[in-house]
């Protein structure tokens, strides 16, 4: 242990990589994969890690440790207020913390989910070291937000989806209604999916039936419910679902929406096969995963 | 049979219109196969009553039309049905509106007694044909025509653990608190075996259930 935890008052806090120890094909759902990979990644490449080095996320994270020894850190995600023995800190960037010094975090602003890194990753050989846990997971009782929490941006998130063409030829104007309109992050949000709702004037009477049998669900799916509502799935979401799927999100957006708050006006922006690809490639290169 | 892709890297596969557990094995097999053969491209195969979803792996480079060639190709192989034999699990359940949430509008709709309803839950013996969605649920098949329903339009945003549920043509049990959309009729005995027990049940298997009053219910659960 090279931090020694003196106030603790996260939401959640666990440690977490880009793979998963749990078997989803018996509904296990992935609880120790990043939520925002990208922050997570950013941490490990400002400590110059391997990007698979795990991280500690904390949700709504506010926190003091003490340094058992000489420790390089770097704090990426939602934006927070960082002192070591009380001299400011920028977050994403790594910075040392002597032995014997007092590292504090502090919520600042927007975003969901903070990562810590360590030089070299956190000294344990399994992931999802559950620390504490209260807001969605598979081990909580709140799936909802709790409007305290609500942080939220005035900026509109734009995030880019691909379009499931088996949905696009059963409901096209769907499709169109659901990128030209503009969607508000609800309060009811946990790991395993965002509920989105519709700004005033935008049209939400789907008439969607839902599959007579459901299908199997990955992470950055897009569930439209009977009642037009949009699901979009988490990282630890289900692993099977009986909601029609409009599209998936692409891997940075998956990120992004993962730190937006709740109240977060969100837009969606259909993406073809060569834009994915080339989205893919150059997020996975550039942290190289 | 239907073949798409999703997304660029997710595959759909829907073997069948009607699921049936010869269906659930074949696709098992091809999960086996493709996982042997594919297996350093692929992120996940997951199966679900009659379809098959293969995920690459972001950045795999593969070939589209090969992959689908091979689902068909293995598709088509004839799979004896191989389940072990089948275990009998009997759970007993309370039907009270207390705990039932949905089973007093279900009862208005269908113009069916509650207890007419119950009956009918109770007096089939259901097969496991998928696992999945959380840690042991079960997708249990089939009911009867007249306990058929759609989901609610809006999922709710907590289900009580040990919830039994129907949708559609099908029943489960909800092993965990969680979201979820389908109508609930009714709740399992809340025990530690019963909570171990569904993490227990697998594919193939079939599970029986019993009524109880809501006393026996509150007197016997843990």
């Amino acid at each position: 242990m090279s931090l020694q935890l003196v106030e603790y008052l996260p939401e959640s806090l666990r440690l977490v990589g880009i793979k998963s120890e749990f078997d989803r094909s018996r509904g296990y759902p992935y609880s120790d994969i990043a939520m925002d990979i990208r922050s997570h990644a950013w941490a490990n490449k400002l400590l110059g890690n391997d990007v698979r080095a795990l991280t500690a996320e904390l949700l709504f994270g506010r926190l003091a440790a003490v340094a058992t020894q000489d420790i390089r850190v770097a704090c990426t995600g939602m934006d927070v207020s960082i002192s070591v023995d009380d001299q400011p800190i920028h977050s994403w960037c790594s910075f040392d913390v002597p032995k014997g010094s007092c590292l504090r975090i502090k919520p600042n602003g927007v975003g969901m989910f903070l990562y810590i890194g360590v030089e070299f990753g956190w000294n344990t050989q399994k992931s999802d070291r559950l620390i504490a846990n209260g807001l969605g997971g598979n081990k909580s009782n709140l799936v909802c937000c709790p409007p305290r929490f609500w942080r939220r941006s005035n900026k509109l998130l734009a995030l880019n989806f691909f379009v499931n063409p088996d949905f696009n030829a059963s409901y096209r104007f769907e499709v169109e209604k659901f990128i030209f309109s503009t969607w508000l992050i609800s309060e009811s949000r946990s790991r395993m999916g965002v509920r989105l709702t519709a700004l005033e004037n935008c049209h939400s009477d789907s008439k969607l039936a839902s599959l007579s049998f459901s299908i199997p669900v990955f992470p950055g799916d897009i569930q439209i419910t009977p009642s037009g509502q949009p699901i979009v799935l988490q990282r630890g979401c289900q692993t099977i679902g009986g909601y029609q799927i409009m599209g998936t999100l692409d891997e940075k957006s998956l990120s992004l929406l993962s730190q937006a708050s709740s109240g977060t006006k969100v837009c969606f922006h259909a993406i073809t096969y060569e834009e994915w690809k080339e989205n893919t490639e150059k997020f996975h290169n550039f942290f190289g995963i | 049979m239907k073949l798409l892709w999703r997304n660029p890297i997710t595959l759909e596969y829907d073997q069948a219109d009607v699921p049936s557990l010869r269906v659930t094995q074949n696709l098992l097999k091809i999960k086996a196969s493709l996982l042997a053969e594919l297996g350093h491209l692929i992120d996940e195969v997951l199966v679900a009553w009659n379809s098959l979803c293969i995920r690459f792996l972001p950045t795999a480079v593969f070939d589209r039309d090969y992959v689908e060639k091979r689902v068909i190709d293995l598709s088509s192989q004839d799979n004896s049905l191989d389940f072990p034999a089948s275990k009998l699990w009997q759970f007993s359940v309370c039907y009270d509106p207390r705990l039932g949430v949905d089973i007093e509008r279900l009862s208005l709709e269908k113009n069916l007694p509650i207890e007419a309803l119950v009956q009918r839950h109770i007096e089939k013996t259901y097969s496991v044909y998928a696992c999945g969605f959380l840690p042991g649920f079960a997708y249990l098949g089939f009911t009867d025509q007249q306990l058929h329903c759609s989901r609610l339009a809006s999922p709710r945003k907590r289900v009580p653990a040990l919830s039994v549920a129907i949708t559609q043509n099908q029943t489960a049990i909800y092993p965990s608190a969680s979201p979820g959309g389908w109508q609930i009729i009714g709740r399992l005995l809340d025990t530690p075996v019963n909570r171990s027990d569904l993490l227990k049940i697998g594919l193939g298997e079939q599970i029986q259930f019993q009524s109880i009053s809501y006393e026996e219910w509150r007197s016997r659960s843990g």
